[in-house]
């Protein structure tokens, strides 16, 4: 190193800073901050779990699912049966089905009655006089305080779901009342004047509005003809039996005389009839001359679909059309 | 000497180990005042244009490492990190005040105190006042050097730079302090 050697260096270094003392105070200066440091570590501590607090709840009201029976969602004009809504139906096909003896089923066969644990809310008188009106279920005075229905979410509405909201609905029976849990609206209930325990009942949107109907056996028994009721869903949680022909829908062979309905009928959103009697050949002859009548339900009532049809059915040969469809086995 | 090297993470403690830590740095800051604050205080005043603040950087630093006791994975190696924490402070200082003396209004005159006729005398010293003159790299070098008793690898460390970088800071620093001390005579 030229000019300035490092003992040199560190000798003036040294000398040059010799005059800085420590301030008297400067160790109670040290200890008042960290004194102070220390009493503002809890505040803030405090304050943080606070603010932490306010963002987590703020978070879940945001994102919190709501409860379907609080929805608010706009009314809209009663839907009318058009031509595009019934032709949007995908046809029901009954081997879908399944059918089952037990607890209470989503959709399909529901059997056993059993004891309820959910208080009934709304009852209906049966058989009420049906209404013109189409498409969407009405506002009655029997249903007049009942919230409005909700938009479903897809027409026709899926098997199973009776409320429109795309998830399965469960039946139970007790006695001759009819349980329905609706999973949008919770429990409703409806008197049956008849009906076959255990249940049998399958959940349908015959009329593709995006509410199912049930179809119920309300007589009969598999060894001769079944009759099966419909009933629909008029306001949330206000089921309806439907009355007026073809109902009740018959099903079985009886004899001679044979009946069955289908729901896969060449018009998609109908009820295909079939009612046929045997052509009196020699015994063992299973031939019936068979007339099938289209029916399409339009609010509370099925009205016929052009002219009924007839052909010969042989039934060792083909399906038997004398059993009960949609979705019933 | 040793160069802290990191610090642990925090583990969950108890009420009662708290208290042991708190007891434990409270103990620390007073030893380490004792045996450490002169020189440190020394120290920042070799590496900061203002020396009034160099009490101020060290009380700072001291606090530091009373708050991070409990982190500080050797407790031997407190002071080292006092004295990197005073390089860093006084660092971020020089920085503050390059950017504070482009806004600054003119400083109105004020009356001394018992301390600055000690800074008046540091002021004076003409080592000081070539140093003052030297790029701050080749400060730090040279005072951790020269007047901190570092060595090369220790320097570096606080400089947070290579082992190469501190010779060369510290070659250039010492020419150039060589020849503007000659130039003062």
């Amino acid at each position: 190193m030229t000019g300035l050697e490092a003992d040199e260096l560190r000798r003036r270094l040294a000398e040059a800073v010799e005059p800085l003392q420590a301030s008297p105070d400067a160790y109670a200066r040290i200890r008042a901050r960290v004194l102070r440091r220390r009493r503002m570590r809890v505040p803030a501590a405090a304050f943080g779990g606070l603010a932490l607090a306010g963002v987590i709840t703020i978070a879940y009201v945001v994102s919190e699912p709501r409860d379907s029976t609080t929805l608010v969602e706009p009314a809209t004009p009663p839907l009318a049966q058009t031509a595009g809504a019934t032709a949007a139906r995908v046809p029901t096909s009954s081997a879908a089905h399944g059918g089952g003896v037990g607890g209470p089923v989503r959709g399909t066969i529901t059997a056993q009655p059993s004891s309820l644990s959910t208080s009934p809310v709304t009852e209906t008188s049966p058989l009420p006089s049906p209404s013109a009106t189409a498409g969407r279920p009405s506002v009655s005075p029997s249903n007049v305080n009942s919230p409005p229905l909700p938009q479903p979410v897809s027409r026709p509405a899926k098997k199973g779901d009776v409320d429109g909201d795309g998830t399965d609905d469960t039946t139970q029976l007790s006695g001759n009342t009819l349980v329905v849990t609706l999973s949008r609206f919770g429990p409703a209930t409806l008197a049956l004047s008849e009906v076959v325990s255990p249940l049998t009942i399958s959940i349908v949107d015959i009329d593709a509005d995006g509410y199912g109907e049930l179809i119920v056996q309300t007589g009969g028994n598999a060894a001769d003809t079944r009759t099966f009721g419909v009933i629909k869903m008029i306001a949330a949680r206000q089921l309806r039996q439907l009355s007026g022909p073809p109902l009740p829908l018959p099903a079985g062979l009886a004899g001679a005389h044979g009946d069955g309905f289908t729901c896969d009928g060449p018009t998609p959103g109908t009820v295909v009839v079939a009612a046929g009697n045997a052509t009196g050949g020699a015994a063992g002859d299973r031939t019936y001359s068979v007339t099938y009548t289209t029916w399409r339900l339009t609010g509370e009532s099925f009205q016929t679909v052009g002219a009924p049809t007839s052909a010969t059915v042989d039934l060792n040969t083909t399906a038997s059309p004398f059993t009960a469809g949609c979705g019933i086995s | 000497m040793t160069v802290v090297e990191g610090w642990r993470p925090v583990p969950a403690r108890s009420d009662a180990a708290r208290s042991e830590v708190a007891r434990d740095a409270d103990a620390a800051l007073t030893v380490l005042y004792s045996e450490h604050y002169r020189s440190l205080v020394r120290l920042a005043a070799l590496l900061l244009d203002d020396l009034g603040l160099c009490e101020e950087i060290v009380q700072d630093a001291y606090i530091r490492v009373h708050a991070a006791w409990g982190r500080l994975q050797d407790r031997e190696k407190a002071l080292a990190y006092l004295r990197q924490t005073v390089v860093n402070l006084a660092r971020s200082t020089l920085r503050r005040r390059l950017v504070a003396l482009k806004h600054a209004p003119k400083p109105m005159p004020h009356a001394a105190s018992a301390e600055e006729g000690a800074y008046a005398l540091v002021e004076r010293a003409a080592v000081v006042q070539a140093l003052r003159e030297l790029p701050r790299r080749q400060r730090e070098a040279v005072v951790l050097r020269y007047y901190a008793d570092l060595s090369e690898a220790d320097t570096a460390a606080v400089m947070r730079c290579s082992v190469g970088s501190v010779k060369a800071y510290t070659s250039r620093g010492l020419a150039a302090l060589g020849s503007k001390l000659e130039g003062l005579r």
